[in-house]
């Protein structure tokens, strides 16, 4: 026996079975995160509950992060679900402005008396960020936009904060753009804000004179600074209407067939009964028509719907097709038509099978020759 | 006086009481949204404040991760946990105690079970050289061995909407094909967390779950025994 087939059949059995423990693993805490400005001396109890975990499971605690030297936890473990709570007494000075991190940490601790090869953990961190006043003007800002119908109502939420350690006066606006062209400008009016204060703002915008499509909002917070705080947001104004993204432009002859339609909903509430009737033309006659599935569609939302139809009649060739959509949002009904145009091929012949015939008969008289050659050596 | 007088008198006296009294409950029921109970708007507003939590965990289903029992035949056999039969022709095992027999049932799912959105990062506690070769020299400087992982998004739009963690440009490329696990410690550990795997892991009810699938490369100088790895997953708040 050779060398090469003693090393193939020689086993260094190398026996793998994973146990992996079966179930759920799960940990919790609430309240995810906690902001504070900072003050000098600040002092804060934070009640935590742990939850979703197993009345039988070690947990540790622990506080990591920036200014986690201030920060207490009244115990470092505990079992099962319940609560605990964090101590923060800040000093009278912190050295970085900005927000400053501090992670309250749960640890899953894995049960070392289980036998296991693959275990899994959980770790859960609530963050407190403590907000260090940068020195002169700061201002962040944050915009919020809503969708809606023709018609309605579009909300802006603009939160403004006053980050730095001196007051402002803020001068907001909103202007509405649409392919860079600007429609209109919600002004707000003039504000104090004091340092570290934090206020919401709202402004509707009537979009009766609006049409459908996609617009930006750009929100310019004017407020003493070097520059403008500028935030933007996109939004949609819809109306009733579907639109056809794609459709089967490619059919196969001599089968049963498969007609896909990709449809994107223009609308900002849920449509019904949404299907299509499609009828394939030669001239003026329908050839063969079909209904696709119906569905319905969420806000905004593409989908993409099925129909079969016999296409063993229809020859080669480009053909018309006529599709009807029908479908319901709210209490109107709506029907649209589009024209499209489609292609009947023929099943198209696979030119990797010759290919494939083609190098398997090339291997095969070389095999021949080579074997032709050394039976013909060995023979003399 | 004639008590017929008096009589009237009282009379009077009695309707003029009963006409004020009309007269005053009349204005009353006129400013009617004076009235308790009476509803000036058609709607009200109640204040509630749900508190958020940040909640994670792993599903593990009765078969993940269980390749059954074999052993290596041809240097090195690939186990993973996405291509069925989920084992190579270098890996020798006997039905019914091959991967595909015993139900082997993929990856870790896990899910974003609180009502915010989280930064994941997720790490082991053995490598490549110490799962696998179980820190033997001669296993670590000569045989093919790898232990990797790949991640993949179960939701129905995305679970995970920023996987590009270092904004270079695409999706990082553990969320498309096998990257070495990240050991608590090593060059990939950010802060102690682990692999930093998703900014916004989203917590909706139809994108909230990703799978962590596992390949070993098992060579046959692997040293037999056990070997044990924890997988943890820690979640933080995306702010």
């Amino acid at each position: 026996m050779n060398k090469k087939k003693s090393v193939i059949n020689f086993f260094l059995v190398f026996i793998i079975f994973l146990f992996l423990m079966e179930g759920v693993f799960s940990l919790g805490v609430s309240p995810s995160s906690k902001q504070f400005n900072f003050q000098p001396g600040f002092e804060k109890i934070i009640n935590y509950r742990v939850l979703g975990i197993d009345s039988d499971k070690e947990l540790s605690l622990y506080v990591s992060g920036d200014l986690s030297k201030y920060v207490k936890l009244d115990r470092d473990s505990m079992k099962g679900p319940g609560e605990f709570s964090a101590i923060i007494e800040l000093p009278d000075h912190i050295e970085n402005p900005g927000p400053n991190k501090i992670f309250v940490a749960i640890r899953e601790e894995v049960d070392k008396e289980i036998s296991t090869m693959i275990a899994v953990s959980v770790v859960v961190k609530s963050i407190i960020v403590i907000h260090v006043p940068y020195p002169g003007k700061y201002l962040e800002t944050k915009l919020i936009s809503s969708n809606a119908n023709i018609g309605e109502p579009i909300k802006f939420d603009l939160e403004v904060i006053s980050r730095g350690d001196e007051d402002l006066i803020i001068n907001p606006k909103i202007d509405i753009f649409s392919d860079q062209k600007l429609l209109e400008t919600l002004v707000f009016q003039e504000r104090d804000l004091a340092s570290q204060e934090k206020i919401k703002l709202k402004k509707f915008l009537d979009t009766s004179n609006y049409n459908a499509g996609e617009y930006k909002a750009v929100a310019t917070v004017n407020y003493g600074g070097a520059k403008p705080s500028i935030r933007e947001a996109d939004f949609k104004i819809g109306d009733l209407s579907i639109d056809i993204l794609n459709y089967s432009k490619k059919i196969i002859i001599d089968k049963i067939s498969r007609f896909n339609l990709e449809l994107e909903s223009g609308w900002n509430d849920p449509i019904q009964g949404l299907y299509a009737d499609v009828s394939i033309l030669r001239g003026l006659n329908e050839l063969v028509g079909f209904e696709t599935t119906t569905t319905q569609l969420t806000p905004w939302q593409k989908k993409t719907i099925v129909g079969y139809f016999d296409a063993t009649n229809i020859t080669e060739g480009f053909y018309d097709a006529n599709i009807t959509l029908t479908y319901y949002g709210k209490d109107k009904s709506r029907t649209s038509n589009e024209l499209v145009k489609i292609e009947f091929i023929k099943k198209p012949f696979n030119m990797m099978i010759v290919v494939y015939i083609l190098v398997g008969l090339i291997v095969l008289v070389i095999v021949l020759i080579l074997l032709r050659k050394y039976i013909f050596k060995k023979k003399k | 006086m004639k008590s017929s007088n008096l009589l009237t008198i009282v009379a009077v006296v009695a309707v003029a009481f009963a006409l004020f009294n009309l007269l005053v409950t009349i204005n009353k029921v006129g400013d009617l949204n004076s009235i308790t109970g009476y509803a000036e708007f058609d709607t009200g507003t109640a204040d509630v404040e749900i508190e958020s939590a940040v909640h994670i965990r792993f599903v593990v289903g009765e078969d993940a991760l269980d390749w059954g029992t074999g052993s290596v035949n041809t240097d090195p056999a690939t186990l993973d946990s996405v291509t069925s039969p989920y084992n190579d022709a270098n890996w020798d095992c006997t039905p019914p105690d091959c991967p595909l027999d015993v139900g082997m049932d993929g990856g870790l799912e896990l899910e974003n079970y609180g009502n915010v959105n989280v930064d994941l990062y997720v790490d082991t506690t053995e490598n490549a050289d110490t799962f696998i070769c179980d820190d033997d020299a001669n296993c670590i400087a000569t045989a093919t061995h790898d232990f990797n992982w790949q991640f993949e998004d179960l939701g129905t739009t995305a679970s995970c909407t920023d996987k590009d963690i270092d904004d270079v440009g695409g999706d990082e490329a553990f969320w498309s094909g096998w990257e070495d696990v990240c050991r608590s410690g090593d060059p990939c550990d950010v802060g102690g967390d682990g692999l930093f795997v998703c900014d916004e892991f989203l917590a909706l009810d139809t994108d909230d779950t990703i799978e962590i699938n596992f390949q070993l490369l098992v060579p046959i100088s692997a040293p037999a025994g056990q070997r044990d790895v924890i997988i943890t997953a820690t979640a933080i708040e995306s702010l």
